[in-house]
């Protein structure tokens, strides 16, 4: 099967004239959005309140060393915009990982293979777990934006609002091709 | 020797599925992790089933109470939330699973500046 770029999406904070004051050793870059409007569909998690957390706190250094055992794979996570152009060392999807594992196991795997390629990961800053999305599944960003406002809305309490400039959040990704972060939306959904 | 071949030559190879792939399951809180064999079973359902067994927490992870959050530590050792994955990419992919509390995890959350 053709090689298909793997990527993995970042909600990361917007550095725009919305950002408050205070300093930020947070390892992000900013970068253009999309701008799509998509309906605010925060009331439809106004049960999952609970699990919501006061994001008004002040930034801290970035959070990868809590949960992250090795620092050189640095997958999904930004260089601060100084060092921008510097190639994420490490970026392997674990899917093309397990894509190679599986090469031995005949046929019975060949179908999974697909799906496997198609599953990407998504990390949200302050989130200490990702999640896993299948692109495949989306026909187009509106789509995606749906289910990541489904997965990760809670946390933030108007919805995040993807693609949306006041939302403070943006959406990018990185493909395996040079291992750049670009803001999700700059090319076609194909 | 002809006995030994024989002997040997009887013996079948191992199914795929029987083989034990050990994946460490550990609760937050608790000391001593347990092991789960992912080759045996054949959904997230059966996974959390044998979860609850092992943990003796039964119906806690399988009604969506959501008391407890089950992730797992990929190969890029990467915390994941489980049940994203087609389950057979799952068990290829899942190095350790963790069972946290929702109360363990809201504290693991880090407050983010987002501006407002």
């Amino acid at each position: 099967m053709e090689a298909i770029p793997s990527s993995i999406f970042t909600l990361t904070k917007a550095v725009s004239m919305h950002v408050g004051g205070g300093s930020w050793s947070y390892m992000s870059t900013a970068l253009m959005a999309y701008n799509i409007r998509i309906p605010d569909t925060a009331s439809s998690y106004q049960d999952s309140r609970d699990a919501c957390i006061d994001l008004g706190l002040s930034l801290r250094t970035p959070f990868l060393s809590m949960y992250h055992d090795n620092q050189s794979s640095k997958v999904g996570w930004l260089q601060p915009e100084s060092q921008y152009g510097a190639s994420n060392a490490g970026h392997l999807m674990s899917h093309k990982k397990s894509k190679g594992e599986e090469e031995d196991d005949g046929d019975s795997e060949g179908a999974q293979s697909k799906d496997r390629c198609c599953y990407v990961k998504v990390n949200m800053d302050g989130v200490p777990y990702g999640r896993k999305i299948g692109v495949f599944e989306h026909t187009d960003y509106w789509s995606l934006a749906l289910q990541l406002q489904a997965m990760f809305g809670k946390y933030f309490g108007s919805g995040i609002r993807l693609f949306d400039e006041a939302s403070g959040l943006l959406l990018i990704y990185q493909s395996n091709e040079g291992g750049e972060w670009r803001s999700v939306g700059d090319c076609p959904w194909e | 020797m002809a006995d030994m071949d024989d002997c040997l030559s009887s013996i079948e190879e191992p199914n795929k599925e029987q083989v034990f792939r050990s994946t460490k399951v550990f609760m937050k809180g608790q000391a001593i992790g347990r092991a789960v064999n992912l080759n045996i079973l054949n959904s997230y359902d059966q996974l959390k089933d044998a979860l609850e067994d092992k943990f003796q927490i039964w119906g806690e992870l399988q009604n969506c109470n959501h008391k407890w959050v089950l992730l797992y530590i990929d190969h890029d050792g990467e915390m994941m939330i489980v049940g994203d994955d087609p389950w057979p990419e799952f068990r290829n992919i899942a190095k350790k699973i963790l069972i946290y509390s929702r109360e363990e995890v809201n504290r693991m959350m880090m407050p983010v500046d987002f501006g407002f």
